[in-house]
């Protein structure tokens, strides 16, 4: 085989790969950058890298590799911007009714905003969670940190969400 | 918190974290293959390009300390100035002066005789007056008057006596 096709096949290869896995990788960028823009940035920016780099080739877990490599990148662009605001994008989800579709999307927003408000340590094992193909072995994997100190995190995040939102609650109910 | 508040809250938490996460915009594969492929075709440029001129200059860099890094010293070369021949210089007319110095020059009194007369001696005047009136006796005086031509002096050769 010459170097042209094999060059070829390895851009086929890792065609493959991206779509595959650019979904996935996107949802990652999101759950910390929580930003359209700077997570497909952060997307892109990462299979530049493992094209660049021969790694990819050989992976065991080529789910854990990619949700690690595109966490390193999106904290690191995380913490460029720690200057600015964090400005999440609410996705507009709409239910068949669209009264029970707004309040929906009423509580939902301001669950969103307590979870923004939550510290990084205990916010991005939680929105890791909202990743469906994530489960805490791998988000340990992902953030480098023990499995149990995962779900540690998770259980206290919750809580204090919790604890946020009956309060929200009641507020709302007394107005 | 009772168990069944507890549950209610565990739902409505799940529910809005099931929407914390968010779908790419259509078209992420497609633009993320773009931006590797554009830049894939600035980064293919040969490896060679560069490793020609760099074992190159290596390859000049070993030749020279080869051949001129480990010799002995030399002498310091002297400098050879060629000195060209003299050559006669053609004398030059000095200058004439330019009209214009001559105009500038004040003009000088003229004399009717030059060098100027000196009025004579009593003497000269005796000697004149004399003469102008006896001239026989003066002419008679003058052939009697002594030659005025000098004689050679002779010096008598030297005479040294013998040491005793």
């Amino acid at each position: 085989m010459t170097r042209r096709e094999e060059a070829v096949e390895r851009d086929a290869r890792f065609a493959a790969l991206v779509d595959r896995q650019a979904r996935f990788v996107y949802r990652v960028a999101y759950a910390v950058l929580r930003n359209v823009f700077d997570s497909e940035d952060v997307v892109q920016e990462t299979f530049l890298k493992l094209y660049r780099g021969s790694s990819w080739q050989e992976l065991a877990d080529e789910r854990a590799f990619l949700a690690r490599a595109t966490w390193r990148t999106a904290v690191d662009r995380l913490r460029k911007r720690r200057d600015e605001p964090l400005t999440p994008d609410i996705p507009a989800r709409h239910g068949k009714d669209p009264e029970d579709a707004a309040v929906a999307a009423d509580w939902n927003a301001a669950i969103h905003r307590l979870v923004d408000a939550l510290p990084e340590e205990l916010r991005q094992p939680l929105a890791l969670t909202t990743i469906e193909e994530l489960n805490s072995r791998e988000i340990a994997v992902v953030l480098g940190i023990p499995e149990g100190t995962v779900r540690t995190r998770i259980m206290r995040a919750r809580e204090i969400l919790k604890q946020k939102l009956a309060a929200l609650m009641e507020d709302r109910h007394a107005k | 918190m009772p168990n069944e508040e507890r549950d209610a809250l565990d739902k409505v938490l799940d529910s809005a974290l099931a929407n914390y996460s968010s779908e790419p915009r259509a078209g992420l594969e497609q633009r993320v293959q773009n931006r590797i492929r554009t830049s894939a075709r600035v980064t293919r440029i040969p490896r060679w390009v560069f490793a020609v001129p760099a074992a190159a200059a290596v390859f000049w860099a070993g030749y020279v300390w080869l051949h001129y890094g480990s010799l002995p010293e030399r002498p310091l070369p002297v400098a050879q100035v060629r000195m060209p021949p003299v050559r006669a210089v053609a004398p030059t007319t000095a200058r004439k002066p330019s009209a214009r110095y001559h105009r500038r020059r004040p003009a000088l009194p003229k004399l009717p005789e030059f060098p100027a007369a000196t009025p004579l001696s009593s003497e000269e005047r005796a000697l004149l007056a004399f003469v102008t009136r006896h001239p026989e006796e003066a002419r008679a005086a003058l052939q009697q008057a002594p030659s005025s031509e000098l004689e050679p002096i002779r010096i008598e050769p030297l005479q040294i006596d013998d040491l005793k």
